[in-house]
């Protein structure tokens, strides 16, 4: 089932909560509403569920427009936040209740009751009420509720946030497996970047209501569309320098303060495509980063003087904090890590992996024309 | 309400809602604002309507008379009599239920001891029985001859004292009624109060080395605000009340030294029959309550503003 | 010297709370151990020259006055009253304040509800005695019970409205909202899961209902007017004469109608201090 959302608005008062946004959601496809705290997903998705009217826009689900429509008309299970589990019934009782509102047979309900609670493992926890459940026992049931009722779509607000992070690791594989099993169009809502670029076909970044990217994992960390999402996905964030964007005898620079980059053609004439204005910012990613002249693998042009600044262990990798004259920059390298604080060393970009951003319209400039 | 408070969603163009559906919520408003209106509102038009007339109790009609009922209330020395009297009962008897209520209530919460809680539906029993009932036994025990309390004052040499018959303390004996039933309750609301704060509260206190009577005024008053407005707020209004016991312990009397307003406006409606003036004394005793519940609301508030404001969190913290 | 001073007052000082609530609890106690003593002693006795502290012999002879009093048809006709104000109270009081808390209404109608509902809780019930006896004769309503019933509404339908008022806020909208997606209708959750998920709300609410309407006075006073109409706190006042009271019958009189409210506090008791601490919207 499609979902289509048409320059859907919403405003609480002077908030703007969803800002004209248009996202289409194909079938059976796992869609993750990434954005940080009150950016407006939970609003987005509690439109779509019929539970706040919004101002402006369309919304359909498959191919009927469904503005107007009260929410048990829309058919489609929500997952809440705090699982909204009836905590005065049982978890059969909870399982059931979708079913007793279409006044379905006895028997059928006890069969999809015992059917929902197999496939999601808790056939032992049927008599309990939710008081009694963990964290992980409660969001499977929560689960339940959703998919006994066989929807044709899943609206799902931070299922897993209120999880420790091993059950979490753990039930994103879960999710992503049942998801492909049942085939069902699921929408998902998460501040978590990992949940995000694990789980989801596709994902779409918020941002102040805003829809900022829409696309795979892959093309929101390679080619992000603008500033926001270059840093907000990966993690540590993107590094920006503010640079000059020049053109000499047939090639490209990056002109720092006290440096100087040669770009890749294929970026450079890119880059001059788009460019509006010669003061650019230069983003790279802090594990596209080198220390120590690495011959062969990046130029000798590339090299940056830098000065180390803070080092932090992160385990697999080390995050050094590099001072380049007034800016501070992260990158990372494997351990073990000898340079200590006050060390001059040299830096080296993979220039391939540059990302360049107008200063104005914050958008990309490393983008081909197309739809 | 709260700024983020949510709402149910109801705009639904479908026509295929049933109609009790699209107007649910007026559907379950309906029988409690009918209630009022029947009860409330609507009685209140006809109470200025009746204010504005005499009613003649022979031939059963209102004549309009504008006015006259609310000059003549005016200089009703047995009118303004009972306000003087109302007003006392009120503020004797609200004084010493809050005073006492918070310190038994502040006694209580710091107690400790095995089954506290038990004492606690004892110590509220006065509230609990009909009013009727309480000033039943008062007026066995204030019995001038053979009451308990005057045969006591004998036993240990005081002569007897006439309790409900004395001019001077007749008030006094009918407010010592209110505190036996009513200072229960405001100990109540107030333990209640005491109760939810949390204990880290006074832990805290005691580390900054704060005496008793420090930690009191600092942090107990201060969080127990709400609870204590509410309290002073509802034994006002209530005392304003005031009539059965003065009904049934001594009859507005002795002369009409216990008469409240409220016993002037039954004897002015239900025994004499003047329902025009009842109903004028009504509005007159309506716009007094309404206008002293305000003015103390404006004063406790503002009061208790004016506090923080001067004094700023720093008796929180 | 000064140390073995100072643990003295010590332990005097710890005995004072304990004196002193045993001087309270005296004091409360007192009046109801005398009025149940009272009902059991014969006439005799309450002018014997010595107090008599416990009665000897016991008498039941107060409680069978009590009955020739009518005060079995009393009980009946309180007990009918207290319910189904009750019923009625709790019923639209909570549909009222369901309402005010789940939807938005226009032009502050919700807000001059609830301010309407408290200026009514602080209006003298003296106050709607004369028009509201007119209203009835108005719309032909003639029948006591019902009178007093639907006048009763003024005393415990703004007290339901408020009280239940913090039980609904507490509750999650989430939880109807779920409902609402599960294509729930809107009586069938507020049948299935809004009603019970504030039950203690309703029973608080019930609690407070009953005890004010079983001691309510002045209304009863002036709408029963021939003794088959009368309430026991009517009943009980009838008693109490100007000169002449009857201290046997009207013990015993309390004690019984005091009994079935003395046993409910006890039960209810953990309800009560709970409705306390969210809203103590109690009518004195
Ligand atoms: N009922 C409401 N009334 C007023 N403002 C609201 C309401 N619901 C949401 N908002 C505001 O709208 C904005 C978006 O809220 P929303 O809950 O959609 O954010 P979110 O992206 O889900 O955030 P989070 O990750 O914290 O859940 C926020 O600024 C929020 O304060
Ligand atoms: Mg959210």
């Amino acid at each position: 089932m499609k979902v289509k959302l048409e320059n859907l608005a919403k405003k609480f008062g002077e908030v703007i909560a969803v800002d004209n946004l248009s996202l289409d959601v194909r079938e059976k496809e796992f869609l993750i509403l990434l954005g940080s705290s009150g950016c407006g997903k939970t609003t987005a998705l509690r439109c779509i569920a019929g539970l706040e009217t919004p101002d402006e826009g369309k919304i359909y689900i498959g191919n009927k427009l469904v503005n107007g429509l009260p929410p048990g008309k829309r058919d489609v299970a929500m997952v809440f936040q705090s699982y909204a589990l009836y905590p005065h019934m049982t978890v059969f009782d909870n399982l059931a209740y979708p079913l007793k509102v279409r006044r379905s047979q006895k028997d059928e309900i006890k069969r999809r009751v015992k059917g929902t609670a197999e496939l999601l493992e808790i056939e032992n926890l049927l008599g309990r009420k939710p008081s009694q459940l963990s964290g992980g026992q409660a969001q499977r049931v929560a689960l339940g509720r959703a998919i006994i009722r066989e929807p044709r779509v899943f609206l799902m607000d931070e299922p897993l946030a209120s999880l420790d992070a091993k059950l979490r690791a753990y039930m994103r594989a879960e999710l992503k497996k049942l998801q492909k099993d049942l085939g069902v169009t699921t929408i998902y809502v998460t501040h978590d970047q990992v949940e995000a670029m694990t789980m989801g076909d596709r994902v779409a970044v918020m941002s102040q209501g805003k829809l900022m990217q829409v696309g795979s994992s892959e093309e929101l960390y390679n080619y992000p569309r603008n500033l926001f999402v270059a840093g907000f996905i990966g993690s540590p964030s993107m590094n920006f320098i503010d640079v000059i964007f020049e053109t000499r005898s047939d090639k490209f620079f990056l002109r720092g303060k006290d440096f100087q980059i040669e770009l890749p053609r294929r970026l450079g004439e890119m880059a001059l495509n788009n460019a509006k204005d010669f003061k650019v910012l230069l983003g790279i990613r802090p594990e596209h980063m080198v220390i120590g002249n690495h011959k062969g693998h990046y130029t000798e042009d590339t090299s940056i003087k830098a000065e180390i600044y803070v080092v932090e262990p992160l385990g697999r990798d080390v995050l050094v904090n590099l001072r380049l004259g007034d800016l501070t920059l992260r990158v990372l390298t494997p351990p073990p890590f000898g340079a200590k604080m006050g060390d001059n060393i040299q830096l080296s970009l993979n220039t391939a992996k540059i990302h360049m951003f107008d200063r104005k319209t914050e958008q990309s400039l490393l983008v081909t024309k197309q739809a | 309400m709260k700024e983020n408070y949510r709402f149910l969603v109801e705009k639904s163009q479908e026509a295929t809602v049933p109609w009790h559906e699209k107007h649910f919520k007026f559907l379950l408003v309906f029988p409690s604002v009918m209630l009022f209106i029947l009860l409330t509102a609507y009685p209140l038009v006809h109470l200025i309507y009746t204010s504005l007339h005499r009613f003649d109790f022979i031939g059963g009609q209102f004549h309009f008379i504008g006015l006259a009922n609310f000059s003549r209330l005016l200089g009703d020395e047995r009118f303004i009599n009972s306000i003087i009297n109302t007003l006392r009962f009120m503020l004797m008897a609200t004084f010493s239920q809050v005073l006492l209520g918070l310190g038994l209530a502040v006694l209580f919460n710091s107690m400790k001891f095995r089954g506290k809680m038990l004492l606690l539906p004892i110590l509220i029993l006065p509230m609990m029985i009909p009013s009727m009932v309480v000033n039943g036994i008062w007026r066995i025990m204030y019995s001038y001859e053979f009451g308990i309390i005057n045969r006591i004052l004998e036993g240990i040499g005081f002569t007897r004292i006439g309790w409900l018959w004395d001019p001077a303390i007749a008030m006094e004996s009918v407010v010592l009624v209110d505190i036996w039933q009513f200072t229960p309750f405001v100990f109540l609301v107030l333990f209640a109060g005491l109760q939810a704060i949390p204990e880290e509260v006074y832990e805290a206190a005691k580390l900054d080395g704060s005496t008793k009577l420090q930690t009191f005024k600092n942090m107990t008053l201060p969080l127990l605000k709400h609870h204590l407005l509410l309290v002073i707020l509802l034994r006002t209004v209530d005392t304003s009340n005031l009539f059965d016991k003065v009904l049934v312990l001594t009859g507005g009397g002795p002369g009409f030294t216990t008469e409240t307003i409220s016993l002037f406006i039954y004897r002015q409606s239900f025994v004499f029959l003047n329902l025009g003036y009842g109903a004028a004394a009504s509005i007159v005793m309506l716009l007094l309550v309404i206008l002293a519940g305000g003015s103390l609301f404006a004063i406790l508030i503002l009061g208790a503003r004016v506090i923080k404001s001067t004094f700023g969190r720093q008796s929180y913290a | 010297m000064h140390k073995v001073l100072l643990g003295k007052t010590r332990k005097a000082d710890k005995l004072v709370p304990y004196l002193i609530l045993a001087m309270v609890l005296l004091f409360t106690l007192f009046p109801l151990y005398w009025m149940i003593i009272t009902s059991f002693k014969t006439p005799l006795e309450f002018v014997a020259r010595d107090i008599a502290w416990i009665p000897t012999p016991i008498t039941l002879g107060h409680y069978g006055e009590v009955v020739e009093e009518g005060f079995m048809r009393f009980f009946v006709n309180t007990i009918i009253i207290a319910v189904f104000s009750t019923i009625l109270a709790v019923t639209a009081g909570a549909l009222a304040a369901y309402s005010l808390t789940r939807f938005r209404f226009r032009a502050k109608f919700d807000k001059l509800f609830l301010l309407w509902a408290i200026i009514v809780r602080i209006i003298p019930p003296i106050v709607f005695l004369t028009p509201l006896f007119i209203t009835f004769r108005e719309l032909g309503l003639d029948d006591v019970r019902l009178r007093l019933i639907l006048s009763y509404q003024v005393y415990v339908l703004p007290l339901c409205v408020w009280l239940l008022l913090g039980f609904f806020r507490d509750v999650p909208i989430e939880f109807e909202e779920a409902a609402q997606v599960d294509g729930a209708s809107r009586i069938f959750t507020l049948r299935t899961v809004v009603f019970p998920l504030i039950a203690p709300g309703l029973v608080a609410a019930a609690i407070f209902s009953i005890i004010t309407t079983w001691n309510e006075f002045i209304y009863a006073l002036i709408f029963a007017r021939v003794s088959a109409d009368f309430t026991i706190p009517v009943g009980i006042a009838t008693l109490i004469g100007e000169y002449e009271v009857l201290w046997g019958a009207l013990s015993a009189a309390g004690f019984l109608s005091s009994l079935p409210i003395l046993i409910f506090t006890v039960y209810v008791q953990k309800h009560l201090l709970r409705s306390f601490a969210k809203r103590g919207v109690l009518r004195g």
